[in-house]
């Protein structure tokens, strides 16, 4: 589904001594099947932003439009409806687990909704993950974090929803596992899924995002396609962010060799014989 | 739930604020004293004066605190109401549906709501103008003597500021779980009374897994920074009195003689 944030707004605590306006006049979109990250701050409103898409807050002002949803500041009935399509994975989400095994946990979410899983619906989620089902009979407490983490998304994944929101779902995982994570975000987008994801990773968002919203002090601090967003490096260090290893180097060669070199998507290999080849023209002429 | 201010502390500048722990604590305690002591209207009248003055010069807005004291207001509605049924004291007043309503009851009431008030509002008064650590160190350095008979005094204050200091930390967790368990479908708020009842477990499961290991790592924290109690150990904030707080404390010796004089 698409979302559209139409002049969203949102405090905390209003008409308090402790009133904190987390988001103001916020106006994006994100398009069905399309990834997008986003960045910014501690507190930059980020999270706040996510939390809105599936109804868990409401906007102060504004709408937010998901699909056939349309959420404003008063009541909607239909919020378990859209939070069976727009899946939430909160950050460190293994510290949500309770239940006495690792199947349990994940018929969860689908009993709650109503939803009936098979056992070979279950086993698929597993393995996507990357999990093996050996596990599923044990006491989730047992496993490893990374595994944990992983049940956890497979918890949400489990209701096959068409948005996916990931809060920094990579956070404490060693290199492998959070490449392995990334490389399923990337499966499940190209399965049709909507992910959303918050991130501080700039490779990360290289790698994945078609559109990258950097949030700074509750608005939006610039938008764009991500190799868009890090010529700028100005704006991305304001937030509090690097930009990718690639752009560092580029930036670097430019600046000590004069040699400039566009980045639109190389992989390192490719880079590199640009570089060479560069470097093998300037010393001919 | 975020709205209700009891034990919040609420940051400012004011001569309340700037006050000795101590002689907050000190006033508070000798205050709720008085107020079990009092019987007239007069002396009731001058605990009221005194109590209003206090909260005016925490410069924190009245709208807030009677808005934040919002379940108070219904336990002394109740309180009041109760009273008016049940006491049979003096002459009756007038009849309400076959109940008589004794003017002994409006009195009485009016007392126990007001000593109900007046104790919540004081309270609330010094947990709004004190830090939680400061309270606690109040608590540590006014029960000091108490060390002399063994009692183990540093470790108490340390037991009190560790769980106030997770308090905030445990509530905003109880909110990032029922979040996350909410997208994951679990609805406290609709459905059969049998089924809400469930519904607490995918909340206070991870919650106290989530404390215990909170505690467990902060037991470790404290270890491998040498922690071992109070013997030996200095302050890096240390408690002094000020000539603020012996104005403060001789008007309320004053407010207290005044209540004796009109009192006994």
């Amino acid at each position: 589904m698409n979302l559209d944030f139409k002049d969203v707004s949102y405090t905390y605590q209003p008409n308090t001594p402790l009133e904190n306006r987390a988001l103001e006049d916020i106006n994006l979109s994100i398009r069905k099947g399309s990834f997008t990250c986003v960045a910014g701050r501690t507190g930059s409103g980020k999270s706040t932003m996510v939390q809105l898409i599936n109804g868990l807050l409401r906007p102060t002002q504004g709408e937010i439009v998901a699909g056939d949803f349309s959420l404003t500041q008063g009541k909607n009935k239909s919020i378990k409806e859209l939070r069976k399509q727009v899946a939430m994975v909160f950050q460190y989400p293994e510290h949500q687990l309770f239940e006495e095994t690792v199947k349990k946990e994940l018929i969860f979410g689908p009993k709650n909704f109503g939803i009936k899983v098979t056992d070979s619906q279950i086993e698929q989620v597993v393995k996507a993950v990357g999990l093996s089902s050996e596990l599923l009979d044990r006491s989730p407490f047992e496993l490893s974090g990374g595994q944990k983490r992983r049940v956890a998304i497979a918890s949400a994944l489990i209701l096959d929803p068409s948005v996916l929101i990931l809060d920094e779902p990579t956070a404490g995982l060693d290199p492998t596992g959070q490449r392995q994570l990334m490389d399923l975000f990337q499966i499940l987008q190209s399965q049709g899924k909507t992910i959303i994801m918050i991130t501080h990773h700039m490779e990360h968002v290289l790698r994945a995002a078609d559109q990258l919203i950097i949030f700074d002090q509750g608005r939006i601090a610039v938008q764009g396609k991500p190799i868009e967003v890090f010529s700028d490096q100005e704006v991305l260090r304001k937030s509090g962010l690097q930009p990718p290893d690639e752009f560092l180097f580029l930036d670097e060669l430019k600046k000590q060799f004069d040699i400039d070199i566009p980045y639109k998507g190389q992989t390192l290999d490719e880079l590199v014989s640009e570089v060479v080849k560069a470097i093998k023209l300037r010393d001919l002429s | 739930m975020s709205s209700f201010i009891i034990g919040q502390y609420m940051p400012k500048d004011s001569i309340i604020h700037r006050l000795d722990p101590r002689t907050k604590m000190l006033i508070v305690f000798f205050f709720v004293i008085t107020i079990f002591i009092a019987d007239g209207v007069w002396s009731y009248l001058i605990l009221l004066i005194f109590a209003i003055l206090t909260t005016t010069l925490t410069t924190i807005p009245v709208k807030y605190i009677a808005k934040g004291l919002k379940p108070v207001w219904w336990i002394i509605i109740i309180t009041l109401v109760l009273h008016l049924i049940i006491t049979k004291e003096g002459p009756t007043l007038f009849n309400v549906m076959g109940w008589d309503i004794h003017q002994g009851a409006f009195i009485k009431g009016a007392k126990i709501s007001l000593r109900f008030f007046l104790l919540i509002l004081m309270t609330t008064v010094l947990t709004l103008t004190t830090p939680p650590i400061a309270i606690t160190d109040a608590v540590e350095s006014l029960l000091k003597p108490l060390k002399k008979i063994n009692v183990p005094v540093h470790e108490l204050a340390l037991m009190m500021s560790i769980s106030l200091r997770f308090i905030p930390t445990l509530m905003q967790e109880m909110d990032k779980i029922s979040k996350a368990q909410a997208s994951r479908g679990l609805d406290m708020s609709t459905g059969k009374l049998k089924d809400r009842a469930q519904a607490i477990l995918p909340l206070f499961i991870p919650l106290f897994i989530n404390a215990f290991r909170r505690a467990e790592d902060l037991a470790i924290a404290m270890e491998a920074r040498g922690y071992r109690g109070g013997e030996y150990r200095t302050k890096f904030r240390e408690l002094r009195f000020k000539r603020q707080d012996v104005v403060v404390s001789i008007m309320f010796l004053l407010m207290i003689f005044l209540f004796c004089l009109i009192e006994f």
